[in-house]
């Protein structure tokens, strides 16, 4: 098992309120599998990927219970060091808006080398780290990667920037990449570049893939299991195809309810 | 009811304050036609000039060339908006009943404002709450009953539920098809979710760069699309499978 | 929606600090004329240059007045001028923002060239070549001090208005039918108060320290009147043996400007649309 999350809750501080995001949520995750995260919005999903990572501060919330391991190191005990060498180079993590996710005053190809650099045993050279971030762009399928590594966030379309932001997700060969609604602000036929690519990059690299949604159409082309998180609670899990035809949960039920009957199609 | 013939929009790309670089085309001889109770998708990618559509037709911008005519001429009133941002819809600083009574003292209408809550089915004592108080669906609702005051004939409905979350989209929708039937009001619908199309409109208008590459009866254009570009958009649709 | 912010200043502490301040002043200011043990004109020449003591409670001044009076009286001059010159300031400077802001484009470049041009002058002197030309006397200087600085509170109602104007609730307000005016006047400007709020009581402090300058130069309100500005101005040929001429103004004038900053401070944190 590659990641496993066992019982975890989270709770967030509002000003003087504590409001709970997760009650008890496990999830498991192994080599090379793709794993959905589907719940609309206040379910918990993009928490439990930030949990995973250790990505929450202090001072707006923290873990009440549960455990964490990636590969065989418990995640909630590491001294925050050992936590910054997994972030970034054995987990890998891109976001929904890319615009906002890049430095807008940086050129796209210095936050790569940094995202290489910062990951490197030795101090690596100019052309060294030049050299990794244009492969990095390439294993992301952009067509012009000089292009790219020269521009600014702004001067790229909104799919060339998500496709920036997982080049520096996997420049550093990531065993995991958690990907929190990576499509939700782009265009429908850009989508499905995006989501081509993600699979393309799983089986070049071997690499796990927790993709987070609240999209049922997602997961249903690009999962092998899902778990359904309704207010903090994984309230059903399984394979994707059987949860979808047959879900046993209400809610389930009722998410599958609000997809159009058109856009249903039948097993063939 | 609506027809719109050969309507274009350009907008200047400036640089520093009077300099124009260019102009970008955004809008290129669109022509089209809305019946009565008819739902008519808009579709089409961003950066494909469909909101600049709605807003041409609401009267919000003026267009270059091309007409724009409501059974004959357009009364801004008569066609109203709603729009996808839930949380910039309303302003936040008046109260539910102030906005209400606003929009229909605009309109001149009869209605209340517990008449308009009614009808999207909100209850009538959230006169006094403020927009921050409520829900994405809530507030969505609260600007459907905005643009019911003034009784249109025509919504332009600029992707408004691409904010919500999808047991909340489905509601919003279902409450869009009920009043059409009971007010006859026919809608522009204006999305890039191909699925809503289906399920709702009659008619869709395919529209890239500016222009209509295809329109026609949803059925004929979803089972036998002509146009590379459409056919293109129907195969980047993920649906379930079950 | 008042109320609400009401409950914010409550909870914080700067601006219930500051707002408790100035409520005081503003109680001590208008009930002065009852409070003073006596009226600021009232001299009595055998008590001239008193320390403080338990009759005369700050001490008296050259003409045998007893300060802690004159300060008192100075309340009201001071917080009239500011008052009134923020008044001034803040409802030209709200308007011209929202028309720059709102209709853009030459409107917006002809106006913040005239907020520019403005800016070029120091204010201070400004106002020194305005009212050497005017007669130096209260109104003038509110007047003066009004004219002179909204320009900072233009440029920032401005902005926000920029930001504004695109939203979707601006849009269908339009797509009802609503007037220009109703728009700039219902929906954006209460859209824009809380930084107003902000400016303006900080605009306040500032106002004070301004009058008081001119004062002190003979400039603003004129003897036997007493302003804090000019009570200070008398006490700084005394300054060595009777101290108490010149530090209870200062005191006075930093208390009052402190107050003024610390709730605008507080409002700024109060009125913050984030939370």
């Amino acid at each position: 098992m590659l990641l496993s999350i066992k019982n975890i809750s989270v709770d967030y501080f509002r000003g003087k309120k504590i409001i709970p995001a997760l009650r008890n949520a496990s999830l498991e995750i192994a080599e090379g599998e793709s794993v959905g995260l589907v719940g609309e919005s206040g379910s918990g999903k993009s928490t439990l990927a930030l949990a995973a990572l250790r990505l929450i501060s202090p001072h707006e919330g923290n873990i009440t219970q549960g455990k964490i391991i990636f590969q065989g190191k418990d995640i909630l005990a590491l001294p925050e060091q050992d936590m910054r060498a997994i972030r970034g180079k054995d987990i890998g993590i891109i976001f929904q808006d890319p615009f906002s996710s890049l430095n807008p005053v940086l050129r796209i190809g210095d936050q790569i080398e940094e995202a290489i650099q910062v990951h490197a045993e030795n101090k690596l050279s100019q052309a060294d780290l030049k050299k990794s971030a244009l492969a990095a762009l390439s294993n992301a399928r952009l067509p012009e990667p000089e292009r790219i590594y020269n521009s600014y966030p702004h001067q790229v379309s909104g799919g060339q920037r998500q496709r920036a932001m997982i080049a520096m997700a996997i420049a550093n060969s990531p065993r995991l990449l958690i990907a929190d609604e990576p499509t939700t602000a782009l265009d429908v036929t850009v989508q499905k570049e995006i989501l081509d690519l993600l699979a393309q990059l799983r089986k070049d690299m071997g690499m796990a893939l927790i993709l987070i949604t609240h999209h049922l159409g997602i997961v249903s082309q690009t999962t092998d299991r899902i778990y359904v998180l309704k207010n903090g609670e994984v309230v059903e899990s399984g394979a994707t195809r059987s949860v979808l035809s047959s879900p046993a949960h209400s809610y389930t039920q009722e998410l599958l309810r609000a997809v159009p009957q058109t856009a249903k199609v039948h097993r063939a | 009811m609506l027809d719109v013939k050969n309507l274009s929009k350009k907008f200047p790309i400036e640089s520093g304050l009077f300099k124009v670089k260019g102009y970008v085309q955004a809008v290129k001889n669109v022509s089209f036609s809305i019946a009565e109770n008819e739902i008519v998708a808009l579709v089409g990618e961003s950066g494909s000039g469909k909101s600049t559509v709605g807003k041409l037709i609401q009267g919000l911008i003026q267009p270059d060339a091309g007409e724009i005519l409501l059974d004959g001429k357009v009364r801004a009133r008569e066609v109203q908006m709603i729009f996808q941002d839930p949380y910039a819809s309303l302003n936040p600083k008046l109260s539910v009943g102030t906005m209400l009574k606003e929009a229909l003292a605009l309109s001149k209408s009869s209605q209340t404002p517990a008449d308009l809550l009614k009808s999207v089915g909100l209850p009538a004592d959230i006169l006094h709450d403020y927009p921050h108080q409520f829900s994405g669906g809530q507030r969505q609702r609260l600007g459907i009953a905005r643009a019911l005051a003034a009784n249109p004939k025509l919504i332009i409905a600029d992707e408004p539920v691409s904010a919500l979350d999808v047991t909340i989209q489905a509601q919003i929708l279902k409450l869009l098809l009920s009043l059409k039937n009971e007010r006859k009001i026919s809608y522009l619908f204006i999305t890039h979710d191909l699925s809503v199309v289906e399920e709702l409109a009659g008619k869709v208008l395919v529209m890239k760069e500016g222009e209509i590459v295809e329109q026609g009866a949803v059925r004929e254009i979803f089972e036998r699309p002509q146009n590379a570009y459409t056919k293109t958009l129907l195969a980047a649709t993920l649906r379930v499978t079950i | 929606m008042i109320s609400i912010y009401l409950h914010r200043i409550f909870r914080n502490k700067l601006a219930f600090a500051g707002a408790l301040l100035m409520v005081i002043l503003i109680i001590l200011a208008l009930t002065a004329p009852w409070l003073a043990p006596s009226h600021f004109a009232d001299q009595s020449l055998i008590d001239r240059l008193q320390p403080p003591s338990g009759k005369h409670w700050m001490g008296t001044d050259d003409l045998g007045r007893d300060v802690f009076s004159r300060l008192l009286w100075g309340t009201r001059v001071s917080l009239v001028v500011a008052f009134v010159a923020v008044g001034i300031a803040t409802l030209f400077g709200t308007l011209v923002g929202l028309i720059a802001g709102y209709f853009g484009r030459w409107t917006d470049a002809v106006l913040m060239r005239a907020v520019d041009i403005l800016l070029c002058f120091p204010t201070f002197f400004l106002i020194l070549m305005v009212i050497a030309f005017l007669e130096p006397n209260i109104v003038n200087v509110m007047i003066v001090i009004g004219v002179t600085s909204w320009t900072g509170l233009a440029r920032l109602v401005r902005g926000e208005t920029l930001s504004l104007r695109e939203r979707d609730f601006i849009l269908a307000a339009r797509a009802l039918g609503a007037s220009t005016p109703r728009i700039l006047f219902v929906h954006l400007l209460p859209n824009v108060v809380a930084p107003v709020v902000v400016s303006a009581t900080l605009g306040v402090g500032g106002a004070i320290l301004t009058e008081s300058a001119l004062s002190f130069l003979g400039l603003g309100v004129q003897p036997p009147d007493p302003s804090w500005g000019n009570m200070l101005s008398a006490g700084k040929d005394y300054i060595y043996f009777a101290w108490w001429l010149s530090v209870f103004p200062g005191l006075a004038i930093l208390t009052t400007v402190m107050a003024f900053n610390l709730l605008g401070e507080g409002l700024r944190d109060a009125l913050d649309p984030r939370s």
